[in-house]
């Protein structure tokens, strides 16, 4: 019985992987890059990425590509709610990983996306190459297959709404079970 | 009895279309567009403010984030600026290296332009023919700068380092114009292109300087006026600014791609003045030690979107003490207010995007 | 364009630089640029904050003479609007009350532009506290 269900949930975790479908999400410079990376010089579609999608109750990858202000964190919340179980985050570029170039003297940049949604790979450079892309969703599909992404984030939700009650200046709400 | 409302509509910051994050506001009856505010600032991140705390040499690299496709224009304002108060002249060479680069930045904004614009109407084509161009363009700048997109390669009193890889320039200015004539062989003539952008968003002449439009846009509706033509930076190089009459998005499409084929040109005068004069000297200006004195300086350049400046007021110290910039972007969208009332929704993302319109630079 | 002209014209106004400044009837005096002298486009209006008063520049621009001329007025609190001569100046007002919190009278629908509609203080002000806690993001009301 045990081998039935590894064996389906491994068979799941392959065809999830390979065929992931990102939401045109693009803010600022990284947005560039991320258009470079659809066309036909570094193609995307060749790792699964066929189309992307415009909506996002039918995606199941957002890449967050460009710095997220104070007046834009509602928008991104409500877009990551929206998409249906399971998915994934990239934050790409410096200013999502923890500010960037922005996070000395700038007065509404959000230092960090993880201080609004869990995220699953961190791609540093201002901005990534194409090429800097393709390895990050190439990690990404590693996790998924050895179905690491979906118990860490139970464990980082847990954590997270954790952290929010006890210090209390956060006041996001972040479900702890599925 | 049948009464009928009108419907508030809200074009949100995040849709497939790929100029940014732009909000519009719109209230319909039934298909047509009665009235249209637009909301800004989601991208707001404070570049004005951060210039207060930040010595000139530590805020040169950010200034290359505002127009995230055609970084050097406002890289060379600010590096203009500096040697006007201290009185620098650039050497034949640094001038023809400085005018080389920003005519191939103005030909990679274009070209991304024309794809953007078509994958708004519908046709995916071009959007990846366009973006073959436009990656040679960045391999060549690799080469030299060792970045894609923003290249911090202008400093104040000349440039980081002596150009290089000429031949690949040669190769891009033997490639594209056949490239173009492909372009416009498919899409120029195209009788859907054709019924989507004739005779479609209309800006007269009063409208457009009530509204403050300079650029392209002011250009295809027959107001002579190029920045370039009076530029220090660009005398001795032969070119025509590109000057129509039809004042729909038809004619400006059309005056990109002409703008495209006079930059073409350009480059490669420019490449002729490189081989001509050998002789690389610059004066750099000491930047750890660098102070404005007290007063008001200003500089414009023609950038590929509108007229660019730059506005500082210096008390003196190693920082500004207060920095404005002033960009061709801002405007367009505020032109939407007028320009979309009484459109069908279907052609509005349309005139939209034929304005050229990009995000950092209204939002700064 | 002769600054005498305007002088006889109005009056009270100086050379400074190269901006001219005046101390009042600013709407008259841009319509007269305007309608007269044709300055039809307004480049850009800048604000500079200098402790106890705001000093604001319009940028106008003729393209049939490829002139520019800069128009300097020192201000506290109020300024009068321009938007019926000028409809860039929408734009440019909403963002001088967003940065700055300086009012101006016969604008209709004086918003904020850039920052969200109940954010306390005026950035680009020389007194402004930058409010470290408030960059995490607090979920009080409807802010989309």
């Amino acid at each position: 019985m045990g081998f039935f269900v590894t064996s389906i949930d491994w068979v799941l975790n392959n065809a999830r992987a390979n065929s992931l479908w990102p939401l045109t999400f693009a803010t600022s410079c990284c947005g560039i890059e991320m258009m470079h990376t659809v066309a036909s010089d570094n193609d995307i579609a060749r790792f699964g990425s066929e189309v992307f999608r415009g909506s996002p109750r039918q995606a199941d990858l957002l890449i967050c590509a460009g710095t997220i202000t104070h007046k834009m964190a509602p928008v991104l919340l409500r877009l990551y709610e929206q998409m249906a179980e399971p998915k994934y985050v990239i934050a790409m570029g410096a200013c999502t990983c923890g500010g960037g170039m922005f996070c000395d003297y700038s007065y509404s940049v959000i230092r960090g996306i993880d201080k609004i949604i869990p995220v699953d790979i961190y791609l540093p450079m201002c901005p990534p190459k194409p090429e800097a892309l393709i390895d990050a969703i190439r990690k990404l599909q590693q996790k998924i297959v050895k179905n690491e992404t979906i118990m860490k984030r139970k464990d980082f939700v847990e954590s997270h709404s954790s952290k929010l009650v006890q210090k209390g200046e956060l006041l996001v709400e972040v479900k702890s079970e599925y | 009895m049948i009464t009928a409302t009108t419907l508030k509509l809200n074009l949100g910051p995040q849709h497939p279309s790929t100029h940014g994050v732009l909000r519009l506001v719109l209230e319909l009856n039934g298909e047509k567009i009665l009235s249209c505010e637009p909301d800004v600032g989601y991208l707001h991140r404070g570049m004005e403010k951060m210039a207060e705390g930040m010595t000139y040499i530590q805020y040169l690299p950010t200034v290359d984030r505002i127009d995230y496709l055609a970084g050097c224009f406002y890289s060379e304002l600010l590096c203009r600026t500096v040697e006007g108060v201290n009185d620098i002249v650039l050497s034949e060479r640094v001038r023809a290296i400085r005018v080389v680069l920003l005519e191939l930045n103005r030909i990679a904004s274009h070209l991304l332009w024309i794809g953007a614009f078509l994958m708004d109407l519908g046709a995916l084509s071009p959007f990846f023919y366009a973006m073959r161009e436009r990656e040679m363009i960045l391999r060549y700048f690799e080469k030299l700068t060792g970045q894609r997109m923003m290249y911090n390669y202008f400093v104040f009193g000349g440039v980081r380092k002596d150009i290089a890889y000429l031949e690949d320039i040669e190769e891009i200015i033997k490639v594209l114009p056949q490239k173009i004539d492909d372009y416009e062989k498919i899409i120029t003539d195209n009788p859907i292109f054709l019924k989507r952008t004739r005779g479609k968003g209309i800006l007269e002449l009063e409208t457009a300087l009530n509204y403050s439009v300079t650029g392209v846009n002011l250009r295809a509706s027959g107001v002579n006026y190029d920045l370039r033509k009076s530029d220090k930076l660009y005398e001795g190089f032969d070119f025509m600014p590109v000057i129509l009459k039809g004042k729909d998005s038809w004619s400006r499409y059309k005056a990109r791609v002409l703008e495209l084929r006079e930059s073409l040109k350009i480059v490669e005068q420019g490449v002729n003045k490189l081989k001509e004069n050998t002789n690389f000297d610059q004066k750099l200006i000491n930047p750890l030690t660098l102070k404005l004195p007290e007063g008001e300086y200003y500089s414009e350049i023609e950038a590929p979107r509108g007229l660019a400046s730059v506005y500082i007021k210096s008390t003196g110290e190693d920082k500004p003490y207060r920095l404005k910039w002033r960009t061709g972007s801002y405007y367009s969208v505020n032109l939407l207010r007028k320009l979309l009332v009484g459109e069908y929704l279907n052609d509005a993302i349309a005139i939209a995007g034929s304005l050229d319109i990009i995000l950092p630079e209204v939002d700064k | 364009m002769n600054i005498n002209d305007l002088r006889n014209i109005f009056g009270d106004c100086e050379l400074n630089g190269n901006k001219i400044c005046i101390k009042y009837n600013l709407h008259e005096f841009l319509s007269n640029l305007k309608n007269n002298y044709s300055f039809k486009l307004l480049k850009s209006i800048t604000a500079v904050d200098l402790g106890n008063e705001t000093e604001l520049l319009y940028n106008l621009l003729s393209t049939e003479d490829e002139e520019d001329v800069v128009i300097s007025i020192k201000v506290q609190n109020e300024a009068e609007s321009v938007i019926d001569l000028f409809s860039s100046a929408i734009a440019d007002e909403n963002e001088i009350y967003d940065m700055f919190g300086i009012r101006f009278i016969g604008h209709e629908d004086l918003k904020r532009l850039y920052m969200p509609e109940n954010w306390e203080g005026f950035p680009l002000r020389k007194d402004y506290v930058q409010d470290d806690t408030r960059l995490v993001w607090n979920d009080n009301g409807d802010n989309a």
